[in-house]
């Protein structure tokens, strides 16, 4: 049911945004009655699935077939020592609930594919890619385009991240960008080369800003533009692109249906 | 034209600010709202920020009972 008002607790909740301009009352109660997927509960996911509970975005749906490893809680940080061997949606509802038990959390415990990707994606405003290889990347645009809901793209490596927002049909896709996985093997991963705990932090924190900035409509979304950062040096870059009129997946002879990439999953998990 | 009390005595800074922005956004336009506040920082900051949002501040005067009471019309 859409919420047109708030309680008592929930004024006091999100005071901060209801007096800040530009979210405000109009702003919250879009977030109360938005509904976010976050696929992948690791480094990324776990920021943004605690800022988007935080924030009140009524319904989060969280994705990973994964369970919680001792090797994970470096850098993901929704998950705690006692949630070693427990599936890590599971850990992360009940983070974001203890955090704010108002939200409704919908949890998927599978890798996504082909398959299941669509339905999923389809009854959600906006989708934040917290995966961690080239293949669930390149599923993850390739249903968001056809399913044209905007989503957050997101990667760490080392001391850097990047990310993009993509608004399918208006802005550049991944794929106009990357066009399509790089070799398997070509190029390190995230437990090859490792990656600073606190990237995660900070990359993640920036696609659920991105979510929120959508819902409310407000701001300069990270469309047409992928941020990059290295934290080494702190330096934030912002390179400009346009959208690939020829684009394999979103150009005008783009993909009609779905496939799965060849996976090239994270060492860490198996 | 209606006229409403409010009394956000005892609630602090800013839920007192995101309170009387609920009630503001349910009234009309030139309707008056009394509200009555806290000393101390509530009396500081939130006429500012009620002014800020494009309502008028008609008066600021201590209450008798404690804190104080600002008339706001809403702009």
């Amino acid at each position: 049911m859409k919420k047109t008002d708030f309680t008592d607790k929930e004024v006091e909740r999100y005071a901060r945004h209801i007096i800040l301009e530009h979210v405000g009352i109009e702003g919250q109660l879009k977030l109360l009655n938005s509904k976010v997927l976050i696929i992948g509960a690791g480094g990324l996911g776990s920021p943004a699935a605690l800022y988007l509970a935080a924030a009140g975005v009524g319904t989060i749906g969280i994705a990973d077939g994964d369970i919680v490893d001792l090797s994970n809680l470096q850098r993901q940080i929704i998950h705690s020592t006692n949630d070693i061997g427990i599936p890590k949606v599971k850990s992360a509802k009940n983070k974001m609930l203890a955090l704010n038990p108002d939200i409704t959390v919908n949890t998927y415990k599978e890798y996504l594919n082909a398959s299941n990707i669509l339905e999923i994606v389809s009854s959600y405003d906006f989708i934040i890619d917290g995966s961690d290889n080239f293949a669930t990347k390149f599923l993850i645009n390739d249903a968001c385009v056809l399913a044209n809901k905007p989503f957050s793209h997101g990667g760490i490596l080392r001391f850097t991240g990047q990310t993009m927002t993509v608004a399918p049909n208006h802005s550049a896709c991944y794929a106009c960008v990357f066009d399509s996985p790089p070799p398997q093997q070509s190029v390190p991963t995230c437990s090859s080369a490792g990656v600073l705990g606190t990237i995660a932090g900070m990359l993640g924190t920036i696609q659920a800003t991105e979510a929120i900035k959508y819902i409310v409509n407000y701001g300069e979304l990270l469309t047409n533009k992928l941020l990059i950062f290295d934290a080494a040096t702190m330096d934030f870059d912002k390179i400009k692109f346009d959208k690939n009129p020829e684009c394999r997946v979103c150009g005008k002879n783009g993909i009609k249906q779905l496939k799965d990439y060849e996976q090239n999953i994270c060492e860490d998990r198996k | 034209m209606s006229n409403v009390l409010k009394d956000f005595r005892g609630i602090k800074c800013p839920v007192n600010f995101a309170k009387t922005k609920l009630v503001l956004a349910g009234m009309n336009k030139g309707d008056i709202l009394e509200l009555l506040i806290d000393d101390g920082s509530a009396i500081e900051n939130l006429p500012g920020s009620v002014e800020k949002e494009g309502h008028k501040v008609l008066s600021k005067d201590e209450e008798k009972s404690g804190g104080w009471k600002i008339v706001i019309q809403k702009g």
